[in-house]
Order: C-alpha cells, then sequence, then structure tokens
C-alpha cells in the first residue's frame, strides 16, 4: 500500500497526522489573542498556579481547552459525516449539510430569535448563558426535526438519487422559512443570528462540553461498525446486496449517524462549513486510498486538525477577539483542495 | 447424472405494485439449470432478462413461484450464506476515483470475513489467484477507472471467483466489449465451466456469440414460455427464429443470421463448393439478396475451377472474385 506521495506507506501518513493533530492541540492552548507566556500555560495546564495567575488561568482552562476539545471533536464528526453522506449518494459533492440538516438547525435559531424578541421582548443576544443554551437547544430541535423528515423519505423512497434531491429540496424550503423569519426579527437578534451562522467553536463552553463530547463520539464509534459496508457501497448497492450487505438498512443507519453527527455539531458551533465536503477528498488524496478501514481514521484525525488549524488562525494574535471560524475554513481550505484535485489526474492516465 | 444448481418451478417474475397490482413480465417460468454449464439467458431487449436474473439471484422479489439453489430458497438464507453461493458481474460501473482492481477481487472475500474485512494470507493468495485465472495478474496497483472496459468486466469476473460461488450470474457481460473483448470474454467464462466445474448463467442479445459459445440457451419472451436447448437445435428447429423475429427481419436458420425480411428480393441460389461461401452469402444479403434452398431460381451460383460461374437463364458468367460476382449480378437486376 502506497500512497500519492509515491514510496510513502500509509502507517507513516497517518502516524504523521496524529502528530500534527497533537501539535495543533498543544498550540491551540498554547497560543491565542491574548499573549500567555508558554511556562505559564504549562504550569496552569499541570495544575501548578499561583493565585495572580487566575484570569490566565481562566482563560487557558475555561476558554482554549474546551475551544480545542469542541474543534477535535467537531472537525472529526463534520469529516465523517461528509465521508458517509458521499459514500451513501456515491456523489463527491455531497457534504453534511446536503440534506437540509444544518439548515433546520439555523431554521431553529431563526424561529427562536424571532419568538424570544418579539413576544417576551427579551433579546437573546443579551441573554449570555441562558441565551446560549436556548439557541442549541432550538438548533437541536430544528436539525431533528429535517432528519426525522429525511429518515422517513428515505424509507417510502425508492432510490437515493431522489433522496438527495429531496434533501436540497428541503434545504430550500428550511431557507426560505428562515429568510421569513428574519424578514420580521429584531435587528439585534439578527446580528446575533448572523454571527451564529459564522460558526464558532467557542460556544460550547466546559459546561456543556461533556455532553457535545460524548454525542459525538457515540456517532464516530458507531460509524466505524458501518466499515464493510461502506466499502462493498462503493460498488454500487446491486453488488453490496450480492456481497450479503443489508443495502436498505445499511443506508438508514448511515443516514441516522451522520445525520445525528451533523445535528449536534451544527447546534453547537453553527453551521461550520467546508470540513465535510473537504476532509475526505483530502484524504483519499493523501494516502490514495479508498478503503473505508484507513479513511474514517483519517478523516478524524485530519477533520480535528484541520479544524484545530482554522481556529487557531481564528484567533491568531492581532486580531481583536477572533474571526468567524467559516470565513477561516473555507478560505484556506479550499485553495488546498482544488490543488490536490489538479494532482489526482495522473489517476487516469498511468493508474497507479 | 449432474445436479441442478438452479431450479425455478412456476416463477412468475415482475413489479408488485400498490394495492395489490403486479406486472408480470414473463409466463411462468419452469427451468432448471445444469451444473458446470455455460447458459445463456437470450431474449429481445426488454424481454425482463435483467429482472429475471435479478430475481434468482435474490435481489428482486419474485411474485410467485419457487426458486430452489442448490436445494436452499434463497430468501430462507442469510445474505451471507447467499453470497457464498451465488456471485454477480453487472454493467454497473463504480466511479471511485482510488479504487484499484485488487480492491475489486478482494470484495468477492468480504462475504468470507470478519468484522474489519481484513484479509488474511489464505484471503490474499485467493484475490491473487482470481486476477491469475482472469488474466489481469498485470493489473494489480492499477485504478479502476484507469481499466479499460474489457479490463474491468474481467476484474469483476474475477471478483466473482474471489467470492467462491459455484454459481457465477453476469447480466449482459458482453455489452460494452469490442469484438475480440468478446470472444476473450466468452472463452475465459467457457475455461471456468470446464476448469473450474463453475455454473454459468448469463444474458446477452448478442446472438452471434451465443450461438458460438453457450452449452444452453433460455429463450425468453413475453408471450411465449421459455424454453432451452442447445443453440444448434434451437436455431435448425427455427426456435430463435421464433422468439427474436420483428418486423421486416428474420433469422436464417441455414446461416444463422438476422436478415431483412423483402418478400419482393431477388432470390440466388449458392453452391456449397464454392471458394468462400460464408463471404459470397455476407455479400448477397448485404446486397438485399435473399438466399434460396432450391437451385430453381433466377441466379445460381457454383464454382469453377476456383472462379464464380454465375448461371441465370441462359447466359453464364465467369467471375474472379467476390466483388465481380456481385457487380454482374446487379448489372443483371
Amino acid at each position: 500500500m502506497s500512497s500519492i506521495f509515491g514510496k510513502i506507506p500509509v502507517g507513516a501518513i497517518m502516524a504523521a497526522s496524529v502528530v500534527m493533530l497533537i501539535l495543533l492541540g498543544l498550540l491551540n492552548l498554547f497560543l491565542g489573542s491574548v499573549i500567555i507566556p508558554p511556562e505559564d500555560v504549562w504550569h496552569i495546564l499541570t495544575g501548578k498556579t499561583q493565585l495572580d495567575d487566575q484570569v490566565k488561568q481562566l482563560i487557558v482552562l475555561q476558554y482554549r481547552l474546551p475551544q480545542a476539545v469542541t474543534a477535535i471533536f467537531a472537525g472529526a464528526g463534520l469529516a465523517v459525516a461528509g465521508l458517509l453522506m458521499q459514500t451513501l449518494f456515491r456523489n463527491p459533492l455531497a457534504d453534511p449539510s446536503i440534506l437540509g440538516i444544518s439548515s433546520g438547525s439555523s431554521l431553529g435559531v431563526a424561529l427562536l430569535l424571532l419568538f424570544s424578541g418579539t413576544n417576551t421582548g427579551l433579546f437573546l443576544s443579551e441573554s449570555g448563558w441562558i441565551g446560549q443554551t436556548g439557541l442549541i437547544m432550538s438548533a437541536l430541535t430544528g436539525a431533528f426535526f429535517v432528519l426525522i423528515i429525511i429518515s422517513w423519505l428515505s424509507r417510502i423512497m425508492s432510490d437515493m438519487v431522489s433522496l438527495l434531491i429531496a434533501g436540497i429540496m428541503i434545504s430550500y424550503i428550511t431557507g426560505s422559512l428562515v429568510g421569513i423569519t428574519k424578514y420580521f426579527s429584531q435587528k439585534e437578534d439578527l446580528q446575533a443570528f448572523v454571527l451564529w451562522g459564522l460558526g464558532s467553536f467557542s460556544n460550547v463552553g466546559q459546561a456543556r462540553l461533556p455532553f457535545f463530547a460524548i454525542a459525538v463520539a457515540l456517532g464516530l464509534l458507531l460509524s466505524v461498525f458501518l466499515v464493510k459496508p461502506l466499502n462493498l457501497l462503493l460498488l454500487g448497492e446491486r453488488y453490496a446486496a450480492n456481497l450479503g450487505v443489508n443495502v436498505k438498512r445499511t443506508q438508514f443507519f448511515i443516514l441516522i449517524i451522520s445525520g445525528v453527527l451533523t445535528a449536534v455539531i451544527t447546534a453547537y458551533t453553527g453551521p461550520v462549513a467546508f470540513i465535510g465536503l473537504a476532509v475526505p477528498h483530502l484524504a483519499r488524496n493523501l494516502l490514495g486510498e479508498s478503503s473505508h478501514r484507513i479513511l474514517l481514521p483519517a478523516v478524524m484525525i485530519l477533520g480535528a486538525s484541520l479544524a484545530l488549524a482554522c481556529n487557531l488562525i481564528a484567533r491568531l494574535p492581532g486580531f481583536e477577539g477572533s474571526l468567524p471560524v467559516n470565513a477561516v475554513t473555507s478560505l484556506i481550505g479550499a485553495p488546498v483542495v482544488v490543488w490536490f484535485l489538479i494532482r489526482r489526474k495522473h489517476l487516469y492516465s498511468n493508474g497507479k | 447424472m449432474k445436479e441442478p444448481a438452479l431450479k425455478l418451478t412456476q416463477l412468475e417474475i415482475g413489479h408488485q405494485q400498490k394495492a395489490g397490482r403486479k406486472i408480470v413480465l414473463l409466463p411462468p417460468i419452469n427451468i432448471t439449470l445444469t451444473e458446470a454449464s455455460l447458459v445463456a439467458l437470450a431474449g429481445i431487449n426488454g424481454a425482463g432478462k435483467t429482472t429475471f436474473l435479478k430475481t434468482i439471484t435474490g435481489l428482486h422479489q419474485p411474485i410467485s413461484g419457487d426458486i430452489e439453489l442448490f436445494g436452499f430458497q434463497p430468501n430462507k438464507l442469510s445474505r451471507s450464506e447467499l453470497a457464498k453461493m451465488v456471485s454477480i458481474v453487472l454493467t454497473d460501473i463504480a466511479d471511485d476515483f482510488y479504487l484499484r482492481t485488487e480492491d475489486v477481487v478482494a470484495m468477492g472475500r468480504y462475504p468470507h470475513l470478519g468484522f474489519w474485512g481484513k484479509l488474511k494470507t489464505a484471503d490474499k493468495t485467493i484475490v491473487e489467484d482470481a486476477m491469475y485465472k482472469c488474466g489481469i495478474a498485470h493489473l494489480i496497483g492499477r485504478r479502476l477507472i484507469s481499466l479499460s472496459d474489457g479490463e474491468r468486466q474481467k476484474t469483476f469476473i474475477a471478483k466473482a471467483i474471489a467470492q467462491d460461488t459455484p454459481l457465477i450470474v453476469l447480466d449482459e457481460p458482453s455489452a460494452f466489449l469490442d469484438y475480440p473483448g468478446k470472444l476473450e470474454l466468452m472463452t475465459l467464462l467457457r475455461n471456468l465451466v470446464r476448469e473450474q466445474q463453475k455454473t454459468i448463467l448469463f444474458s446477452s442479445h448478442d446472438l452471434d456469440l451465443l450461438m458460438r459459445f453457450a452449452d444452453q440457451l433460455w429463450l425468453i419472451s413475453p408471450s411465449k414460455p421459455i424454453i432451452s436447448g442447445s443453440p444448434e437445435l434451437l436455431a435448425s428447429s427455427g426456435k430463435i427464429g421464433e422468439y427474436f423475429n420483428r418486423n421486416k427481419l428474420a433469422f436464417n436458420s441455414i446461416t444463422g443470421k438476422f436478415q431483412s425480411e423483402n418478400s419482393s428480393a431477388q432470390s440466388v441460389f449458392v453452391d456449397r463448393n464454392v471458394t468462400h461461401y460464408y463471404w459470397v452469402v455476407n455479400a448477397l444479403n448485404r446486397n438485399g439478396f435473399a438466399l434460396s434452398k432450391h437451385d430453381t431460381v433466377g441466379f445460381h451460383v457454383s464454382d469453377q475451377d476456383g472462379n464464380y460461374k454465375l448461371t441465370m437463364a441462359d447466359k453464364q458468367y465467369i467471375c474472379a472474385d467476390i466483388d465481380e460476382l456481385i457487380h454482374q449480378i446487379l448489372k443483371q437486376c
């Protein structure tokens, strides 16, 4: 087994990716818009803190650490959801948002902002922690509402292409509902909605982190059970069925796992674009592999790394506060993906 | 006495629709497939060949009737048990960029593997062996998308061999191949039957190919019961004509070819002894002449020292080659 780099074995690339992931994780703790000396960060992390370090301690433990952990789980989860969608629909353009699940969470958030603003006079944008929890709960509700419709459609529709188109239609419907809702919303809440829509890994926070991490980890774990059927689906449904796969049931599981991952992550971080679409392509290119036994762990590592890298860039020293994650993911990632796709044309010619 | 690999009893295939409505494609099917034989399922486009094959491989539910696969009913077997009995080769194209030929062949081992689908040494040997048998050992490491249609077809046949099932079912395996590719494919299938004792059932409407390679033909038609027999028997008894003929086109049981049925065409009798008899007939058909069984018709072609002697009414011409002969006949019309 060798990769796009020729003789470099897949194992070596995977090992290098893990090292990169750890490095990026540490950088996320050591670097930020507030400059904290590395030895102080180290002391805080190892628990050797003095009293006058409380602010720094707060920044590292309450802000940077949960943000890094959020980025790791969100990146890994979105990348896996994207890989599952691409294999399910046998379509390289599929990504976690394609079935309208993330626009479902947008609708949930938009509706919440509309009703809290106009009916109770309470602006969520100004109500802190309770406001954040409210946002997440409504985003989750919206996403799961769409997921339930999609899974119902998957039972009554005969083929995956129809389902894909139905999902895109649902995106349009929820999109226009979001538009209508925004039209009637207050200005302050509109801004809160725009901010949520740009995505951020800092919304999860220490208190909500355990639920978020456990939910995503569960999705990642369950995806591992699909390795064999996912590989066989690469040959198409009929070959997969002949090789012992219960195609309908597998497709349903893929849908549910990637749907839950997308719903949870979007609810907590906002609709983070690009990672779910791009990371599977990067992983396939980098490793020259199609087997999900290798691709699944690879997209988890690469997705987490990419999210960490973008998070790092988004709050580099010098930027006031932090840049929206969505802007960074696409700006940095898109050229990289195009470059990789240009490189793969050799697969046609000599096929190696 | 060979055992039946497949026994179909009063099988109705088709599509079950809502509210109990059903579309039955063929009259009830009663037929058995003998082990270690190469059998072709033939019928015109749209006759139901693909649905037939999907039904007997458990990918499609029959409307009624019985299927017995080596004595078992497919719908009572588990998916993995069924996967070890019958393998399929389709014309579906897997378009993943990174699949390698050996990955595809290795997928044939999946029903035999554990949770991760990781190949053991024995499985790797089986995969390599299957690729070698199909003449694609040199394609190891190549991506599926870089293969020609013929190479891809052989890759999927190797997958079926790696799957190690006694029955292999192929849907239109010759569809996208060039002529030498078709012959190569059929030779490979025949060798698998002779050397590995595989039972192979394939669908095709490529009659010329079937006549040359199949041990048995199964002819299907929406209006007639399925029949089976050797290609020669079905051709000479005119059955192929019955199942395949359409307007203005008929199967000629002398030449084994389809010809435009043109009642106003001039008939020509050609003596069997002429040089290149086959090509003379070909040239005549191509130019719109019908072949006659009786030498009492207007044109009569016979041999004269390696040249062609054309006799009509009381005139005679000697022609050196086929082109000259055709030219002369056309001139006389």
